[in-house]
């Protein structure tokens, strides 16, 4: 009897040791498919964590979004204004050819003039010269020193030259986004090769036998399945379907939590939840008397009224009901432990009356009417917030209309509308910082636009300052940690402290799910990665 | 002897009711109608929904529609508790922190609303263009009516997917707007089946003495159509009307449900149904459960009442 129980032990035991040998598939439930396999079609979270698994990068970041070396081996900077990069030696594409410094040039070429994609990379590409030393040396080299040079090329993934059609004249290169989409041009060297992808349910990704870099192989087939309904994503994990799930919704994970066949990850990202607010207009379509007719002027220009607004959002209850606690609020563009925060900024503090005291002193003693537009499909909770947002709003004398609507149509009518311009006035949106510090939440949010020079790319609301201009563009130039980050500090204090240029909700904090015997590394970027899943020790 | 003494007395009632049935149809309809328990049921069923619809503002405990009221401090109470305010949530709350009782009549009115409002509006459409087919007859009977196949041969839902998809409001469409699109799209999906339907009866009706009195009698067509043959037809078309009302308010549950329809902020019970999807797999069943039951409590409710009048309103059933 004992015998026979140990035998059986001893054969789980011979099993489990056995197991990292033989084939490991894994199959990962996720909230959002990605737009296109093309590295430079969309600048979009599930697109550049998907890409990377089958193109690599110069320099990538790491969980809590540290630079590594990646494709390149290592990289200084040689002078002020020039970085060296030395590419690892043996590095294939997954057809067989060298990876050299070629085909960086070339990558460059096609993120830096490539139009028929959904949104540019151009901000990471713009201002730099690349000049070839020998095949796997790179000097990349700016007008001014540019100490951001290795977090810029953390966006950058690198395709070989000879996939299709090198030599075209055009900057696309003879390649269309489907060549990506049905693997034709899916030629990458990242530690996964593509194999398919069905629209609207799967993509397959297969362990590439030839892979050098630091990335880590854990499966040797990897299924991402699209599940975009937030219980159905829980249904198919707790079913065994799938082994991991990301997104894992808020109301889920008390009941999760308690489950022993289930494992959670969590850790607050660099996104911020925030809201715009039109400064630019002088009759702003969705700020309205309290009847609906429309103003002379438009409230939203006076930084005091957008400090009173700020003051009627209770963050600490979003947080603790709307959030059920996975979140934290937020007073700045990223959280505690990231690079170029300002010391002065706390989320601001529930205050109906001192709001409704600005209110009056601005000129507004008894309210305006306001429409918020937010996603219904895009952040965490995201309609929630919208409504939360809207009844405190309107609980303290700003009544408030709350539309949400699917990200497809949301995000092209909030940043271009019918005109051209941002179409709402006031707009629930989040940013997550993909060089991992200050500079690119206020370059791309706070900045003046200015489509010419690539700032203010998504600042819906046009806040503008000549100050906050000149102390980015001085900090994207100081090659000196310290003296950047007083700089980027204090651009932050003028644009959101001063000015309230936009106003801070909250960070999001991202969960993971995996069945029990796996555990999943969670990510301050968000993106969901087939290589960070790992067995359980 | 005895049976057949048996046989005149069944004709004589048989006769007695006919001549009861010559003189009051409504009482005949009544009383045939009231045969049926599950019917009556039905029909009780029925008016209840309508007597909340008519009276939900002041059957429900608060104004779920009111933004600067509802908190989202109280959101996903469990059923008996109690709101910041004071209200017991006797249904509990929702994701939004709306008291599920008041949030389900509200969106019960607008549920009601919209299937009625667009079969109204569907049946007079339906209604005039069937009669123009039936009553005219050989090419403008065939556009019509090959409309009609055209339209029914699409699914419904798809249609009214496609219209609230393409139509798009202005950057101030007021709040009523939402509304009127999902009125519009069931309109178009419904007409049809109204068209047909009285197309059908007409088309007997129509061959029938009386019109022909009335033809000879030179009346103006509209008139012969409208007074003389649309009465004669009605019968069918309450039937159809009951049914697609049914038909029209789980489309309307079902639009909503897709997220297509009404505003985040004013559910109907399609909406509150597919807020409460979210937290199915947490164990809040009240803010689905709760309104899923008042769906089918009125759908079923108006079937009832709709097959029971269809029994009682067809000849060739009648004894």
């Amino acid at each position: 009897m004992s015998f026979i129980r140990r035998l059986g032990v001893t054969a789980v035991a011979m099993a489990a040791l056995a197991g990292p040998a033989m084939a490991e598939d894994i199959t990962i439930g996720i909230r959002s498919e990605p737009s296109s396999m093309d590295p430079y079609f969309h600048n979009l979270g599930p697109n550049n964590a998907m890409i990377g698994h089958v193109f690599a990068r110069l320099v990538d970041f790491d969980s809590n979004q540290q630079l590594f070396p990646s494709i390149a081996e290592s990289y200084k900077a040689i002078d002020d204004t020039t970085w060296e990069f030395k590419l690892r030696q043996g590095v294939k594409f997954h057809d067989g050819t060298d990876l050299t410094v070629d085909d960086v040039i070339y990558s460059f070429e096609r993120a830096d003039g490539y139009t028929g994609g959904n949104s540019s990379f151009r901000i990471y590409t713009k201002g730099k010269t690349l000049t070839k030393i020998d095949d796997h040396t790179l000097h990349i080299s700016t007008e001014k020193p540019y100490p951001l040079m290795p977090n810029d090329l953390t966006t950058v993934m690198i395709m070989s030259s000879e996939a299709k059609g090198t030599g075209a004249p055009d900057t696309n290169k003879g390649i269309e986004a489907s060549d990506f989409n049905d693997g034709t041009a899916t030629m990458g060297s990242g530690p996964y090769k593509f194999v398919e992808w069905k629209k609207g349910d799967r993509i397959v990704l297969e362990k590439y036998e030839d892979y050098v870099g630091p990335l880590s192989q854990p499966w040797d087939k990897v299924t991402f399945r699209f599940i975009p309904s937030e219980p159905a994503r829980v249904a198919a994990l707790l079913a065994g379907d799938v082994d991991m799930i990301d997104n894992v919704p808020t109301s889920d994970i008390a009941t999760l939590q308690k489950n022993k066949d289930v494992s959670l990850s969590d850790g607050v990202s660099n996104r911020v939840i925030y809201l715009h607010l039109d400064q630019w207009r002088d009759n702003s379509p969705f700020v309205t008397d309290k009847d609906g007719n429309p103003l002379d002027k438009n409230p939203l220009k006076d930084a005091r009224v957008r400090k009173a607004i700020s003051m009627m959002i209770n963050r600490p209850a979003i947080v603790e009901r709307v959030m059920e606690g996975v979140a934290l609020p937020a007073g700045q563009l990223l959280p505690d432990g990231f690079f170029g925060r300002s010391p002065n900024l706390k989320p601001e503090k529930y205050d109906v009356a001192g709001a409704k005291k600005l209110l009056a002193e601005a000129g507004y003693p008894d309210g305006f009417g306001l429409t918020i537009h937010g996603p219904n499909d895009r952040y965490i909770n995201d309609a929630k917030i919208a409504e939360a947002i809207g009844q405190l709003l309107s609980a303290a004398g700003i009544p408030t209309k709350v539309v949400t609507m699917p990200k497809n149509v949301y995000f092209s009518r909030a940043s271009k509308g019918a005109d051209g311009k941002p179409e709402f006035s006031f707009v629930l949106v989040g940013w997550g910082s993909g060089t991992g510090e200050a500079s690119s939440p206020l370059k791309s949010l706070l900045a003046t636009h200015d489509p010419d020079k690539g700032w203010g790319a998504s600042n819906r609301g046009r806040h503008t300052d000549p100050k906050v201009d000149a102390l980015i563009g001085e900090a994207l130039a100081t090659v000196d940690d310290a003296k950047r980050g007083q700089l980027l500090a204090e651009a932050t204090d003028i644009a959101i402290g001063e000015n309230q240029g936009i106003i801070p909700l909250h960070y999001q904090v991202n969960t993971w799910a995996t069945r029990a015997g796996l555990t999943y590394n969670s990510r301050t970027d968000e993106r969901t990665l087939a290589y960070d899943l790992k067995p359980a020790n | 002897m005895t049976a057949i003494q048996e046989e005149t007395v069944v004709e004589d009632t048989a006769a007695d009711r006919k001549n009861a049935a010559v003189q009051t149809p409504f009482r005949r309809i009544l009383s045939d109608f009231m045969d049926s328990p599950v019917a009556v049921l039905g029909a009780f069923g029925v008016i209840v929904v309508i007597f909340i619809a008519v009276f939900g503002p002041w059957l429900a405990p608060t104004d779920p529609y009111d933004l600067s009221s509802v908190s989202f401090m109280d959101n996903l109470l469990a059923p008996g508790e109690t709101m910041a305010n004071g209200t017991v949530a006797w249904l509990g709350t929702d994701g939004a922190g709306r008291d599920l009782l008041s949030a389900m009549i509200y969106g019960l009115r607008i549920s009601l609303g919209v299937g009625v409002g667009s079969g109204i509006i569907a049946l007079i459409i339906g209604c005039t263009l069937g009669m123009i087919a039936a009553y005219f007859g050989g090419r403008t009977d065939m556009v019509i009516m090959r409309i009609v196949d055209m339209q029914l041969s699409f699914p419904a839902i798809l249609v009214a997917l496609i219209l609230l998809a393409v139509v798009k409001g202005g950057p101030n469409e007021p709040g009523y707007f939402a509304v009127l699109k999902i009125i519009a799209a069931l309109v178009v999906v419904q007409w049809a089946y109204y068209a047909r339907t009285i197309r059908g009866s007409a088309l007997v009706e129509r061959r029938k003495e009386y019109v022909e009195a009335a033809n000879c009698l030179a009346l103006s067509n509209g008139r012969v159509v409208f007074r003389h043959l649309l009465p004669n037809c009605i019968a069918p078309i309450i039937v159809v009307g009951t049914m697609q009302t049914a038909h029209a308010i789980s489309l309307e549950a079902t639009l909503s449900f897709l997220g297509l329809g009404l505003p985040q902020t004013e559910p109907s019970l399609g909406k509150l149904i597919s807020n409460g999807f979210d937290y199915v797999m947490s164990g809040k069943y009240w803010i689905t459960v709760f309104p899923g039951l008042a769906l089918l409590f009125m759908i079923v409710s108006i079937n009832l009442v709709g097959d029971r009048l269809r029994d009682v309103l067809n000849p060739r059933l009648q004894k």
